[in-house]
């Protein structure tokens, strides 16, 4: 019974294993097999054309192989793409391009830029529900000489010509102000207060899933003094695609 | 009686099996055509390793203060085999200053705020990624790599806003597995001592990660 269930159990494993392996047949003259996922590493080992090799799995631009010999090795993903699968066409390989920011997406990044003269730093994470509408959530953090300042601002984004490689954009949103003074200046309170914002952005796209992000901020701070607190902020970063 | 009920039904399932053949057949020629094992494959469907975790420990030379231990945690994006992006907190625990030592019984800092703390994201880049040999038959994957970034650390009951930069050497000891030394320094301005002043904070670490 034991030994049915370690059976059992192997072959799962075997499965798991199986599942993950993909074979691909050499439609190049050859494929050169390097020791390691970069281009400076050796090539030691050539594939001619026809023979199938197992592909183990990929790190950045590289694939790690099987060869028939038995021999492990990495392949870089052009020449995955000149080999074929058990259905005869070439293997497709993925690119991101600015046709996926028109589908549903999500996008994380993180940003540098000034607070109120102060240095600020961003980071964000948000989905898009259309190629128009994005939701945000932000969180930024900005240290200066007297005081520093947390802001979690969650903030909606629309795209006026979202098909632009060079996309501006508006936004409006809401958050969380905190202000926190230096304790080395004075003892006074930490004050933590509701804010509104908004802003106009450019949305630049750069290459593959990356993107450039500029915006403009204007905060207005809902204290329980009688004025408001006012201030801008200009911020500059990248975002990724996923 | 029986006899009866069983021609009946045998004579049903006579009548409906050539309604029943065309999709038997199927099967069978589906059984024996090898195009049924075939798979398309596309990029997405091969295992991606290019998120790396880890943690580290090492010596922080807080300036002004000691030297104390320091353990942290770190997270890495590999984009290309050049480029990763990480993300890393760590803390150390900071004993007295000179001054405090010769005044005697003077305290600048009560003990939270002796608490270091940092968190960063930076961009590395592997300028001479490279071989290590051990021996005749072992090799391992090397690089050795430059980092820069910014974050906050805080330290002194504030938070401060604080670059980094500095430069390390990573060994693949297996295909995911690996081990780093680094160097960094932690750039910051404290206004402890009655006027701002940028503070160095240099970071000897050693690490353990893994590829996911």
């Amino acid at each position: 019974m034991i030994r049915r269930f370690l059976l059992l159990l192997a072959l799962c494993g075997s499965g798991v294993v199986w599942a993950e392996e993909w074979r691909v047949q050499i439609a190049d003259p050859y494929i050169d097999i390097h020791t390691g996922p970069g281009r400076g590493y050796p090539v030691f080992h050539v594939v001619e054309e026809g023979a199938w090799i197992t592909l183990i799995k990929r790190r950045t631009q590289w694939i790690k192989v099987r060869t028939p010999r038995g021999q492990i090795g990495w392949v870089h993903r052009q020449q995955l793409a000149r080999t074929l699968d058990e259905s005869g066409s070439y293997v497709a390989l993925e690119e991101r391009t600015l046709e996926d920011f028109f589908r549903p997406h999500g996008e994380v990044g993180v940003m540098i830029g000034e607070l109120d003269n102060i240095t600020s730093l961003t980071v964000h994470g948000g989905y898009a529900f259309t190629e128009n509408l994005q939701l945000d959530l932000m969180w930024t953090e900005a240290a200066g000489s007297f005081a520093s300042t947390r802001l979690i601002n969650l903030g909606l984004q629309h795209h006026l010509y979202p098909r632009w490689r060079i996309s501006p954009y508006v936004l409006i949103g809401v958050g969380d102000v905190r202000v926190e003074p230096r304790t080395v200046l004075v003892k006074s309170d930490i004050r933590s207060d509701r804010g509104v914002h908004a802003g106009i952005g450019l949305r630049v796209y750069l290459t593959r899933e990356f993107l450039l992000r500029t915006e403009y901020r204007n905060y207005v701070v809902l204290t329980t003094d009688n004025n408001n607190d006012e201030f801008e902020e200009w911020r500059t970063g990248f975002s990724v695609l996923f | 009686m029986a006899n009866r009920i069983q021609r009946t039904v045998l004579s049903v399932i006579m009548l409906s099996l050539p309604a029943l053949l065309p999709a038997a057949e199927q099967d069978d020629s589906a059984l024996i055509d090898p195009r049924i094992e075939r798979r398309q494959i596309r990029e997405s469907q091969i295992d991606s390793e290019n998120i790396e975790l880890g943690l580290y420990a090492g010596l922080l030379a807080v300036d002004n203060f000691n030297t104390p231990p320091l353990v942290g945690a770190r997270a890495a994006w590999h984009v290309s085999e050049d480029i990763f992006f990480e993300l890393s907190l760590a803390q150390a625990k900071t004993g007295e200053t000179s001054f405090e030592k010769l005044g005697g019984g003077v305290q600048l800092l009560s003990s939270d705020e002796r608490l270091f703390r940092y968190y960063n994201l930076s961009v590395g880049y592997t300028i001479l990624p490279g071989e290590a040999f051990a021996g005749r038959n072992r090799a391992y994957s090397t690089g050795l790599y430059l980092l820069a970034g910014a974050g906050s650390t805080d330290f002194a009951g504030d938070s401060h806003f604080t670059l980094n930069a500095g430069m390390g050497y990573r060994l693949l000891l297996t295909d995911w597995l690996n081990l780093r030394m680094e160097m960094r320094n932690h750039m910051f301005e404290l206004d402890l001592f009655g006027s701002d002043e940028v503070t160095n904070n240099l970071e000897w670490s050693f690490g353990i990660g893994g590829f996911f």
